[in-house]
């Protein structure tokens, strides 16, 4: 065998082990993508919530939708709007209460990857009154039980987005949290990896809504650091959140809020009862 | 005398001539104008800053526990005066009391502190930077920052007031106890900083932060503070606010 035979036989043989390779292991990028949703189904999406959330779901509304419609455990009166626990097609999980509530609705699109961010965001529905809740139900990343992966802050057609402009729409007063999660290790700035909570409005001047907010904030958690983007930390600004935009853009809706939280304080948050309830206060305030 | 119709028309269109002109000429340098006007406002009442105070109860003192004993603390002080008292000339004077225990709790150290603040006005009228309550009515007066050294190490620090001039509404207190420095970590210590952290401590050196020499670099990261939270509940032992600081522009008329 030649030897020029012999270097095109090992690039071959390279090219069909690269090739294997790639088909056992898919990166995550190629993973299954869910359904970012489109503009008929925003639309839609957008009149079922409103329903929902100034009136009564309509079940077969929902169901075009793919979201199934049950009463909630008992702990709290309303219903759960949520796909077939089997389906995973990230549609996400909706909670509104029905009756007498506050105009707040605490969401986490980053579920699972943000951890505590879910279980926060369910208790922080539970214990303050708190009007709707709203979180992810297929992971960032791809994983083994659920193929699908989705990044809902990113998308601005998803029903998630939906929910958010029809709560806006519906309560013009209130406020939309999203609640995330960072770690300190990763960001760039001192004051950044030294901050407990960093608060954004998803612009570059934070209204007089975000420093109510993050004065409260401030004051219920000092020493502990609470800032705010930009004018404490260049660090995430959420200028890229779908929600942010699109209630800002479609109904002018001024009460969004980004709140970060450090991995510490988020598991502090789960098992101090007093310290959640700080939070809590501070979220009740700013509707009141 | 009065114009035929073709006149009336002829003058009519030499105007519109002119304004059509004027206003090709001109709107460029308008529309120029009004962004800039926006963008002023907005500079105006852009924030630069927002820092966590501690107003101290006037009859009682406030302590402050270091994570680990120190010789250098720094204090960050100020009063807030009534709005009416805004541009008193004579300003306003204040005087604490500062004790240091060791971690035994054994006082190491009591002096009493006598400070003069100018007011709110003068501060405005003659300083770069003006600091202010959102949710207040108070003003904030004149800011003082001392070193306060400590030998052996303080573990605790306390604050009283021990005498206030009418008119002053509180006292608020900042505290930072010095961090310990490793030589041999400053270099690490100072890239893990951002680039504008970097450029922030560079900023009084001739150079950029990454032509500084080892030496340089020491000598500005020996020179940094951790904040340190008050002792108690908040309410009850201090206050907690939040003050808020912009840079003085240009076109900011006093009393804004």
């Amino acid at each position: 065998m030649t030897r020029r035979a012999k270097v095109i036989l090992h690039l071959l043989a390279a090219g069909f082990g690269a090739g294997v390779a790639a088909l056992a292991f898919a990166p995550l990028g190629k993973a299954v993508r869910a359904d970012g949703g489109d503009s008929e189904s925003f639309a839609a999406a957008r009149v079922m919530f409103r329903q929902a959330l100034t009136d009564a779901p309509d079940p077969d509304a929902a169901a075009r939708l793919g979201l199934h419609i049950r009463q909630s455990d008992g702990e709290w009166d309303g219903v759960v709007l949520s796909e077939e626990d089997s389906d995973c097609a990230g549609r996400g999980a909706y909670l509104i209460r029905q009756g007498t509530s506050l105009p707040l609705a605490i969401t986490a699109p980053h579920r699972g990857s943000d951890l505590h961010s879910g279980t926060i965001a369910a208790t922080l529905f539970a214990e303050t009154g708190a009007a709707a809740a709203a979180w992810n139900s297929a992971p960032r990343n791809a994983r083994d039980a659920c193929g699908a992966a989705i990044d809902l802050a990113r998308q601005d057609k998803h029903h998630f987005t939906a929910f958010s402009l029809a709560f806006a729409e519906a309560f013009p007063a209130g406020r939309v949290v999203q609640l995330h999660g960072f770690d300190g290790n990763k960001r760039n700035s001192e004051a950044a990896r030294n901050a407990e909570i960093i608060v954004s409005d998803g612009t570059g001047e934070p209204g007089d809504k975000l420093l109510d907010l993050a004065d409260c904030l401030s004051r219920r958690f000092a020493p502990r650091p609470v800032l705010v983007y930009p004018i404490d930390t260049g660090e995430l600004g959420a200028l890229g959140n779908a929600q942010a935009q699109v209630l800002r853009e479609e109904a002018r809706f001024d009460g969004f809020v980004h709140l970060e939280m450090s991995s510490r304080f988020r598991a502090e948050l789960v098992q101090d009862t007093a310290l959640r309830a700080r939070l809590g206060q501070c979220l009740v305030e700013s509707v009141q | 005398m009065s114009l035929t119709f073709f006149f009336r028309v002829l003058i009519f269109l030499t105007v519109a001539a002119a304004a059509t002109q004027a206003t090709w000429q001109y709107s460029p340098a308008l529309l120029q104008y009004l962004v800039e006007a926006r963008n002023s406002t907005m500079q105006l009442a852009r924030f630069d800053s927002r820092s966590l105070v501690y107003r101290m109860d006037m009859d009682r003192p406030i302590s402050f526990t270091y994570s680990n004993p120190v010789n250098l603390t720094k204090v960050i002080v100020q009063p807030s005066v009534r709005e009416d008292l805004r541009g008193l000339e004579e300003g306003f004077v204040y005087g604490l009391r500062i004790r240091l225990f060791d971690s035994d709790g054994t006082l190491i150290k009591e002096r009493d502190k006598y400070v003069f603040s100018r007011s709110p006005n003068e501060v405005f009228a003659s300083g770069d930077v003006w600091r202010f309550f959102r949710d207040r009515s108070e003003v904030v007066a004149g800011q003082d920052e001392f070193l306060i050294e400590s030998d052996p190490q303080a573990a605790m620090i306390e604050f009283s007031i021990i005498e206030a001039q009418p008119g002053i509404v509180g006292v608020e207190l900042r505290v930072y106890e010095h961090r310990p420095f490793q030589e041999s970590q400053s270099r690490s210590t100072f890239n893990r900083r951002s680039d504008a952290e970097r450029r922030a401590l560079a900023q009084a050196n001739a150079f950029p932060p990454e032509l500084l020499t080892d030496g340089e670099i020491a000598n500005l990261t020996r020179n940094m503070w951790r904040p340190v939270g008050p002792n108690g509940i908040e309410g009850r032992d201090y206050l907690a606010l939040v003050l808020y600081e912009g840079t003085r522009l240009p076109g900011l008329e006093e009393g804004q």
